[in-house]
């Protein structure tokens, strides 16, 4: 009771309030644009940050990683565009729900997703921190193995595309992942001996070039298809229903965010996708999804940004971060001479406040923003195709380039442009790609992993009670359905015996 | 006439400018930005060190630096960014032990006489870190890894930490190491904490937390003397491992570049590590002003390093 006492003081303060208000506007327009996101931008504030009063400078940390967080889903609603990786999911339902002329509504969506999301997130920060963070202790390369088998359980129904197509396309993203220097061998794979290719493709570039790339090239077929949307209409705001509707999915997935972003090294990119498949699994009109379903652009959003409050956890209460932008914050932590560990939450009360309070603020802030933006925003949509596509391949060129200041980069993207076009032409969805590209790499980084901690004997990895469960998860989840459907027919066949209506 | 005047001309033009020129070229310099190329992803701990370490020399030197991250192939990538600039002292980069092995690998066409150490930033030590009671002491540890197979946690395989894994393999003379690499440190010391690896070796910051709450123990510090402000932890030295690994980082230039430019650079560089925000910086590791050396001991602490490479150069690239 006592910290919420204290953040309620941060919050009343009127320049921290101040702080709030600028940092939530800088890290959202930084998070929407493509490629830069928080790792870049608390890089760069961090020679100011450590002049910082400690709290402030910490805080103005927390608020810029929250915001980017949420920029990232207007691009990739507005333009398929993920301004982060963490949005990749956002783009599969809502860039079509934007398509229909809907744009408010699934900006709306995102932005009150996210900020729930994260509210709640932080929340459960504010409460249990000290005792989630044990978790992070559990989790081994054996149970990152099984978290990933996991994720990839729901490969072959992810998109409407056919069974066989969605794994050939997860099978491509798993191959996209084993480009560059392994780490386990120190081998270079597939990298044709060009140096650019050492460190493998990053994902940036690759979801640029499939999303953004390739929908400039699609959009480009169809010039002459007049779209007839009216304003009032791509403005409109979501209503009472759609709350109604999504506000069990924005819980469920903001646990499973909370929980994944609590995870070391994992984060919102991984929680966003899980927490998708889950709600396609449990979803009972499958149909809607990739077409729009506000279900698909609610839950990666509640659970990317929940995990922004789970990657804290471990930062805090262990000094352990749990992604890139965490490991920054704790850097600046140390310089400014707070040392991060159980200790901090007795001695250092007014710290926590400040984060947690500094955390809540920009998630509200982003919300009053993004309510008062979407109208504004999804305007884009009205823009005439011919103009604003070329526009976003501008900017998507730029994203590809300012990570690593590289024109090779830009090759990348354009490659991935033209490949994404024609596999969209043939058949072929992006999420089982992306699905493929964000939990490859941890399934084979884990399985190696595992394979030299436990002597060669993979079989172990079935001795770890966390990594059995999401095993038995992942075969419930492949076979369920197929056990149900075959219950279902023998019911049925012996309905009909009984009423003897046998064909 | 004419001609005889032209090459009069010249001729003082040649004698002015040669007397002159080394004052012009150090007054010249710098003529545009500095680009600062670091082998570590934007946000890395090379990263942070390069944009604190540089920070008031951007105003001392009067221009602006800009920062740019080359990774890939360790540090092969920076020095190929390198090799393709000018050696005018508008182009710094990292020096560190990526920079020795990337030279040792042969994967880029320089070795040490192609490049300028210039100043050293950081020397931050090496801990010895096991789960907490799992050993009685560092002796306890060597004597069990003499005769025991011992599971050790690092980054890439290739990379630095693997290099110093493997010198601590032959110094103890270890029964059978098994390395286990991993992404971040923060997954490195969590598996020493629940037992899926036996050791690793971590710098301060990376473990501190979990050594003040009691799950991990600290065994040895790999340096030639026990450090100020821990005297009680042990060197290597005392417990039967004599190696030291600090973890050195520092700015370089390209070999040729003009001395009077070299000078320069040391002298800016040098002021801005003074300043408080570096001094703040280097506390956060637990280090102090002494870490910051100029051109001739970091030159020859690089030479060592770079010797020392050469040494096990036959084990790590497998023949």
């Amino acid at each position: 009771m006592d910290s919420l006492v204290l953040v309620a003081q941060f919050l009343t303060d009127p320049s921290n309030l101040m702080i709030i208000a600028v940092g939530t506007l800088v890290g959202l327009i930084v998070g929407a644009l493509p490629g830069l996101g928080s790792v870049v931008l608390i890089a760069l504030m961090l020679p100011f940050v450590v002049r910082m009063d400690p709290t402030t400078g910490i805080a103005l940390c927390a608020i810029v990683y929250c915001a980017t967080t949420y920029g990232g889903s207007l691009t990739a609603i507005l333009i398929n565009t993920p301004g982060t990786p963490a949005a990749a999911m956002t783009t599969f339902d809502g860039f079509p729900l934007a398509q229909k002329g809907q744009a408010g509504r699934a900006l709306g969506i995102a932005t009150f997703s996210s900020a729930i999301g994260g509210i709640l997130g932080i929340l459960v920060m504010i409460v249990a921190t000290p005792l989630l963070a044990k978790l992070a202790y559990q989790f081994g390369p054996a149970e990152f193995f099984a978290l990933a088998v996991f994720g990839m359980s729901m490969l072959a129904s992810i998109s409407g595309a056919s069974m066989i197509k969605n794994f050939i396309g997860g099978a491509f993203g798993l191959l996209l992942a084993t480009i560059g220097t392994d780490l386990t061998t120190g081998v270079e794979r597939f990298t044709f001996g060009q140096p650019d290719l050492y460190e493998g493709i990053a994902v940036v570039q690759i979801m640029i070039g499939i999303f953004a790339g390739g929908e400039l090239l699609r959009q480009a077929t169809q010039t002459k298809v007049k779209r007839e949307l009216i304003a009032e209409g791509v403005t409109r705001l979501p209503s009472w229903q759609d709350f109604r509707r999504i506000w069990k999915t924005v819980l469920r997935s903001t646990g499973i965010g909370t929980v994944i972003g609590i995870l070391p090294a994992e984060g919102g990119k991984v929680a966003a996708m899980i927490a998708y498949n889950e709600e396609y699994r449990w979803s009972k009109n499958k149909d809607e999804f990739g077409k729009g379903a506000i279900e698909g652009i609610a839950a990666p959003e509640a659970a990317n940004n929940a995990a922004t409050g789970g990657t804290m956890v471990p930062t805090l209460a262990l000094g352990i971060p749990g992604g890139g932008s965490t490991a920054i914050i704790l850097t600046a932590m140390l310089i400014l001479g707070l040392r991060p560990g159980p200790q901090l939450f007795v001695e250092q009360p007014d710290l926590l406040a400040g984060i947690f309070g500094a955390m809540l603020g920009a998630n509200v802030c982003f919300l009053i923003y993004g309510l008062l933006g979407a109208k504004l925003f999804s305007r884009i949509t009205l823009i005439p195709t011919t103009i604003l596509w070329p526009c976003v391949i501008a900017l998507a060129c730029l994203g590809a380039y300012s990570l690593q200041q590289s024109m090779f980069d830009i090759g990348v993207m354009i490659f991935f442009a033209v490949l994404g076009f024609f596999l969209n032409r043939h058949g072929y969805a992006p999420a089982p790609i992306i699905m493929g590209l964000i939990l490859g790499e941890l399934i084979e980084t884990s399985l190696k992993q595992s394979y030299l901690i436990y002597d060669g004997n993979l079989l172990a990895i079935l001795g770890q009670p966390i990594a059995l469960a999401f095993l038995l998860l992942s075969l419930l989840g492949i076979c369920g359905p197929l056990i149900a459907k075959a219950l279902g027919a023998f019911r049925d066949k012996q309905a009909s015996l009984l009423t003897g209506n046998d064909e | 006439m004419y001609r005889l005047m032209d090459g009069m001309k010249l001729v003082a033009a040649v004698a002015i400018v040669s007397c002159g020129a080394s004052q012009v070229v150090a007054d010249d310099f710098p003529s545009g930005p500095i680009e600062v190329i670091n082998n570590s992803k934007p946000g890395g701990g090379s990263d942070i060190f390069l944009r604190f370490a540089t920070e008031a020399a951007a105003e001392i030197l009067d221009t602006s630096i800009i920062h740019l991250s080359k990774t890939g192939g360790v540090a092969t990538n920076t020095l190929k960014y390198v090799q393709s600039k000018p050696a005018d002292g508008h182009t710094l980069f990292i020096v560190n032990a990526g920079t020795a092995l990337t030279m040792m690998s042969g994967s880029i066409d320089m070795d040490q006489d192609d490049i300028i150490p210039l100043v050293r930033g950081t020397v931050e030590p090496e801990f010895i870190v096991v789960q907490a009671g799992r050993f009685e002491g560092g002796a306890d540890f060597i004597e069990y890894a003499k005769s025991n197979p011992i599971k050790q946690a690092g980054t890439k395989v290739g990379g630095n930490a693997h290099v110093n894994a493997l010198i601590m393999k032959n110094t103890i003379g270890m029964a059978q190491q098994t390395y286990v690499p991993f992404e971040k440190s923060g997954e490195i010391v969590i598996n020493v904490i629940n037992g899926n690896v036996d050791v690793a070796l971590l710098n301060h910051e990376e473990f501190a937390s979990q050594a003040a709450a009691g799950q991990v123990d600290v065994l040895a510090v790999l340096l030639p003397e026990r450090l100020e402000n821990m005297p009680e932890v042990p060197t290597g030295h005392e417990i039967g491992l004599p190696m030291d690994s600090p973890q050195i980082r520092g700015l370089g230039v390209r070999a040729g570049t003009p001395e009077e430019v070299v000078d320069k650079l040391e002298a800016a560089l040098l002021e801005s590590m003074k300043s408080d925000t570096y001094v703040e910086y280097l506390k956060g590791s637990g280090q102090d002003l002494t870490s910051v050396t100029g051109r001739d001991a970091f030159g020859a602490e690089f030479k060592t390093m770079y010797d020392n490479y050469q040494s096990i150069k036959k084990e790590l690239l497998g023949g």
